[in-house]
């Protein structure tokens, strides 16, 4: 027991970030119920559940713009607010004001806003840090397009280079791919991909369970408290999928095992 | 040749139209600043709110025979308060409660006026302006305020842009959202109080955003946006200055007409470029 309990606290001290018995409160609803769960530097992790499991009040608890009713969470071994800068967030596209006309240069400069500076001009190292952020989403050729005019992968990739550009090793994107095509989905993941190569901690809320095990290493399955984490292919078992979706979850648990069609006796379905 | 430099250099041989012009200049620059905002935040009636909720102030100030801004600067900057505290607490459309408190603190304006004799303003000079009118110490509030705003907004150009863009974004890594909103919108009480004399509590979202939408269509970046508004407003004011001179009208109409002439000119171009390209 206190060997064990030490390797744990041990693994946990070397997590990008920790929830321990987490709590969130709205009024008197409990939102999130006592969350644990730890995800290491350099891993790609799904966050998948239903709407309203939680999944954008998580995001705000680790970005530290949400207070948690019990229990802790540590990003990189400090509290969310002491860790202001190692956190990048790309917010969901509704929460955004596309109307302002701001270009992909001008979004990234953003990540500087915790300096002071003029009329918004930034010091020579800070346009060095643009440019490279830039160029690592494959962005710098369209620098001085407005945001307002790109596609939704390019939107996304704009926000990652300003988390970048901030210094952020912990990267929390909410819904990423709504508005994204499929083509552009791949594109981002192999950005993600070589950013979690890079030692990136990557966490991504999404729906999409099909493509869960082609891209993310690890899952966590949140339906108001973590149903299940672990790797894609083995952490979706039919009593996690019920607990997550309710009776309907059992169709994806079919698309899940390479079952696509309807044939056969599905004891499942007699439940609805 | 000595004609049109009568048209342009001989008003000034009066010392109220030098004060005029300082005034104007200072309108033509800040209106558009704040206005750039205003546009791309959707703001609008917000700005127009704010202007025709100052009258009672600046009516009590004209009754106690104090400089209107006396009354105008606190009414200014509670009116943002309250429409800050509306916004965050009603998130979505604040449109109703803003609309309501508007009307009422206007009405009573209006009534104030009605009521008080003997008061020495006309009702037309506060509604639409009368830039002529302007005192010294108008000018000295007026030139220290347009400072005090242009610093703070220079200073904070990017956390109030990035505020504007993506709240939450900001506040992840750390920004004064909340402050940050409050600040915009006391600047933007204080650039109304200012412009007041200049174009009138009606016209005032005219500068505000006709010589915001004109740059918007001249140029696309936020802060080319600003530049060329702040030179369409500045174009806008002393044009609608001479104009209120020369042709004895107020001063809020003629500036306002002038934005207007400005935005469709800038119109007409958008579309030959969009159409060309």
């Amino acid at each position: 027991m206190g060997v064990s309990g030490k390797i744990i606290a041990t693994v946990d001290a070397l997590a990008a970030c920790c929830a321990t018995n987490a709590c969130v409160e709205f009024g008197s609803e409990l939102i999130l119920d006592d969350v644990s769960f730890s995800v290491m530097p350099g891993t790609m992790t799904g966050v998948v559940g239903p709407n309203g499991g939680g999944k954008s009040t998580l995001f705000n608890a680790i970005a530290g713009v949400q207070e948690l009713a019990h229990g802790s969470i540590l990003i990189n071994n400090k509290s969310p607010k002491d860790a202001r800068g190692d956190i990048g967030y790309v917010p969901q596209r509704e929460l955004v004001n596309w109307r302002f006309p701001l270009s992909a240069r001008d979004v990234v400069s953003l990540s500087k806003a915790g300096k002071m500076s003029m009329f918004g001009r930034s010091s020579p190292t800070d346009e060095l840090d643009i440019e490279d952020s830039l160029r690592r989403v494959e962005m710098w050729d369209r620098r001085d397009t407005l945001v307002d005019k790109m596609s939704g992968g390019e939107r996304q990739r704009v926000f990652l280079a300003r988390a970048l550009a901030q210094g952020a090793d912990i990267l929390l994107l909410d819904e990423a791919f709504s508005g994204v095509d499929v083509g552009s989905q791949e594109g981002l993941i192999e950005v993600l991909k070589g950013l979690r190569d890079d030692g990136k901690c990557v966490l991504m809320a999404t729906h999409d369970l099909n493509t869960l095990a082609d891209r993310f290493d690890e899952v966590i399955c949140l339906n108001r408290h973590v149903c299940a984490q672990g790797p894609p292919e083995t952490a979706f078992t039919p009593s996690v999928l019920l607990e997550l979706y309710g009776p309907h979850g059992s169709m994806f648990s079919d698309h899940w095992q390479g079952h696509h069609g309807h044939e056969g006796h599905d004891p499942d379905h007699e439940l609805e | 040749m000595t004609d049109i430099l009568d048209v342009f250099i001989k008003p000034f041989e009066y010392s109220f139209m030098v004060r005029a012009l300082v005034v104007s200049v200072c309108v033509g620059v800040m209106c558009p600043l704040l206005g750039v905002y205003v546009v791309n935040r959707g703001l609008g009636f917000m700005g127009d709110a704010m202007a025709h909720s100052v009258m009672p102030g600046m009516v009590l100030a004209f009754i106690l025979g104090i400089s209107p801004f006396l009354g105008a600067i606190p009414t200014g900057i509670a009116v943002a308060f309250a429409i800050g505290y509306l916004g965050r607490k009603f998130r979505v459309s604040e449109d109703t409660s803003l609309g309501i408190m508007f009307a009422a603190l206007f009405s009573i304006g209006l009534v104030m006026i009605s009521l008080s004799k003997g008061i020495s303003v006309r009702v037309e000079d506060i509604l639409l302006g009368q830039i002529l009118a302007v005192s010294s110490i108008d000018v000295v509030v007026t030139l220290s305020l347009a400072v005090l705003v242009l610093i703070v907004i220079g200073v904070l150009h990017r956390q109030l842009v990035f505020t504007s863009f993506d709240s939450l974004g900001a506040t992840v890594i750390g920004l004064p959202t909340r402050l940050l909103d409050y600040l915009l919108l006391v600047s933007l009480a204080l650039v109304i109080v200012v412009s007041l004399q200049a174009v009138g509590i009606v016209l005032v979202v005219a500068m505000l955003i006709t010589p915001a939408a004109a740059g918007a269509l001249l140029v696309r970046r936020f802060t080319r946006v600003m530049l060329v508004s702040v030179v369409v407003g500045v174009f806008s004011a002393v044009c609608g200055l001479y104009a209120a001179y020369h042709l004895n009208i107020p001063s809020g109409p003629s500036m306002t007409l002038v934005a207007t002439a400005i935005f469709f000119l800038a119109l007409t171009y958008n579309q030959i470029v969009t159409r060309s390209s």
